[in-house]
């Protein structure tokens, strides 16, 4: 499936809801005036600072937080139109929480990709069930299936997360800096299942991340938000390493 | 059950299951009448845990962190105390009624209190911190009306709060059971979201379910669940914090369908054999029911940690 995730003139930050007797609205703006657009087969690497809006720019495209101005918009429909439910169809995301406990194990977690399409009870049909073992195999979790997921190492928990990503079958996924605990073999590996992903199953993927080296190497298209509220969304394909290095080092260093 | 039996033939004598004659008095209005409210109370107090406890996604959550059994003990407190200074306390069913009813309307007050937050703030440690604090306020509201109580006051409270499952109607029954089975039909209804919050706020709202919406749900049918046990047995401790921790030891699954019915199997079943120690142990004498469950809960309970490693 070819999708199309329009961002335009978009403000993301938080409004936080007056106390009852005071009045008016107070927001605080983390970034304004994005502009992107992605599309099936990209694999996108946002690049900034720490506290620049990388991760509220994720929150904000999967509907977890209300954005402030500007539009976001699937298939040129707008996203506020679609139910909590049909986003779960069309987006997944991967964030930087940690889940576990309560016996969940990573097949249990894996299955969690399933709940937007099994039926009121939660029954997983064969094909739920084929789907959710498939997704384990491409994640390479294989050995793992019934650790509590607690119980995985930082690299393991990784891919069992991107694993139930996966298994809700959205053709976008969203990552909130995947790589951020783990050894430097592991970021590799992650990168390189992101990209297969993205490839082979025609999948758009936006992912955070503070590693520039394995992002300048592995996407396909860079978001780089610097500090003076611009920003950057360029194709990696179109410029040397040497230019982007720069572009990079420009938006952490000023 | 066999329990269910144990229960039935135990008492202050020990009846022999050939020698039950159910158109016998005690045995209808005693016995039977106990050991429904033992499971009527063994059966909602561990789903209200468990539903507190995968809510706030902490093992320590049980039945009373929201204040709910602190909020119907002052209400009772002062029910008691009103009852004595007007010098009704004699009536006996008048006196009965006004301390279920006192139960129940200082349970619903804490949870519309509690609501009100839940719809206020998204947060959960704010609403857990918030549950804790109306309950200090409570059991400190509730010290002040003990220490104006009157010598039998305050020794009538003190019963009440050792839990009885002795007090029970049939009509009292028949209104536990009616209310506690419906909502606990409601709630298996909604295993799909409860399962999903597993995975904690964000997730359930990513994978399409309305966080806030079935928090709402779910605090409501553990409270009235709360409520109502306590209301008829007074604050029964333990079993709501223990017998969620228990099947979860004991039954290594996430699918909270299953631990659900685990929950009403075993805490039914703990209740009963309870209740029968609580006859059998002494002779002649019956031991308060919150003894019995605390102190062989509590070291089973242990025992299940050190034997599983992982939890």
């Amino acid at each position: 499936m070819n999708v199309k995730l329009n961002i335009i003139d978009l403000s993301i930050g938080y409004a936080s809801k007056p106390a009852c007797w005071q009045a008016g609205k107070q927001t605080t703006v983390v970034y304004k005036g994005i502009s992107a657009s992605f599309t099936s087969g990209m694999m996108v690497g946002i690049i900034g600072k720490n506290g620049l809006g990388k991760s509220t720019l994720l929150r904000t495209i999967v509907g977890l937080q209300e954005k402030l101005q500007g539009e976001i918009s699937l298939d040129n429909k707008a996203l506020d139109l679609l139910s909590k439910h049909e986003l779960a169809k069309m987006i997944a995301v991967v964030l930087t929480e940690k889940v576990g406990g309560f016996n969940l194990t990573v097949t249990d977690l894996v299955a969690m990709g399933r709940v937007p399409y099994t039926n009121a009870f939660n029954h997983l049909e064969e094909a739920d069930k084929k789907i959710i073992h498939d997704c384990i195999l491409v994640c390479g979790l294989n050995e793992h299936t019934s650790k509590p997921v607690n119980e995985l190492s930082d690299g393991l928990f990784q891919k069992a997360m991107i694993a139930k990503g996966l298994a809700q079958q959205t053709p976008i996924l969203l990552l909130d800096e995947p790589t951020a605990y783990l050894d430097f073999p592991s970021k590799h590996q992650l990168f390189e299942l992101l990209k297969k992903v993205s490839k082979e199953e025609n999948k758009c993927i936006i992912t955070s991340s503070h590693d520039i080296e394995l992002v300048l190497k592995y996407a396909s298209h860079m978001l780089i938000l610097s500090e003076e509220n611009e920003f950057e969304f360029i194709e990696t394909s179109n410029y040397k390493v040497s230019e982007l290095f720069k572009k990079v080092t420009n938006g952490y260093f000023g | 059950m066999a329990f269910a039996l144990n229960v039935l033939l135990a008492g202050s004598s020990v009846l022999k299951f050939s020698e039950i004659n159910f158109d016998d008095y005690i045995f209808r209005n005693i016995r039977l009448s106990k050991a429904l409210t033992a499971l009527l109370c063994g059966i909602s107090l561990p789903i209200a845990g468990q539903i507190l406890q995968v809510l706030f996604r902490n093992p320590l959550a049980g039945p009373y962190v929201l204040g709910i059994s602190s909020a119907s003990s002052l209400a009772v407190g002062i029910a008691i105390m009103a009852l004595h200074t007007f010098g009704v306390m004699g009536y006996l069913f008048f006196s009965k009624t006004a301390i279920i009813l006192a139960a129940f309307a200082g349970s619903l007050f804490c949870t519309l209190l509690i609501l009100f937050v839940a719809k206020k703030v998204i947060s959960n440690v704010f609403l857990l911190l918030i549950g804790l604090m109306l309950g200090q306020i409570f059991g400190a509201l509730q010290s002040f009306v003990e220490y104006f109580s009157t010598d039998k006051g305050l020794r009538e409270f003190v019963m009440w709060s050792f839990g009885s499952l002795g007090n029970s109607t049939y009509t009292d029954i028949t209104l536990f059971a009616g209310i506690g089975i419906g909502l606990i039909i409601i709630l298996f209804m909604l295993t799909k979201p409860f399962q999903v919050f597993l995975m904690g706020q964000n997730y359930a709202n990513a994978l399409g379910v309305d966080f806030a919406k079935y928090r709402i749900y779910f605090i409501v049918i553990s409270s009235l669940l709360t409520a109502l046990a306590t209301a008829f047995c007074g604050p029964i401790a333990f079993v709501g914090l223990s017998i969620p921790i228990m099947t979860r030891l004991i039954y290594r699954t996430s699918d909270q369908k299953f631990q659900l019915t685990a929950c009403l199997l075993l805490g039914g079943i703990t209740m009963l054999i309870c209740d029968t120690l609580c006859y059998t142990i002494l002779p002649d004498r019956v031991i308060p029911i919150n003894v019995i469950t605390t102190l062989f809960g509590s070291p089973f309970i242990i025992y299940l940690l050190f034997k599983t490693r992982n939890w």
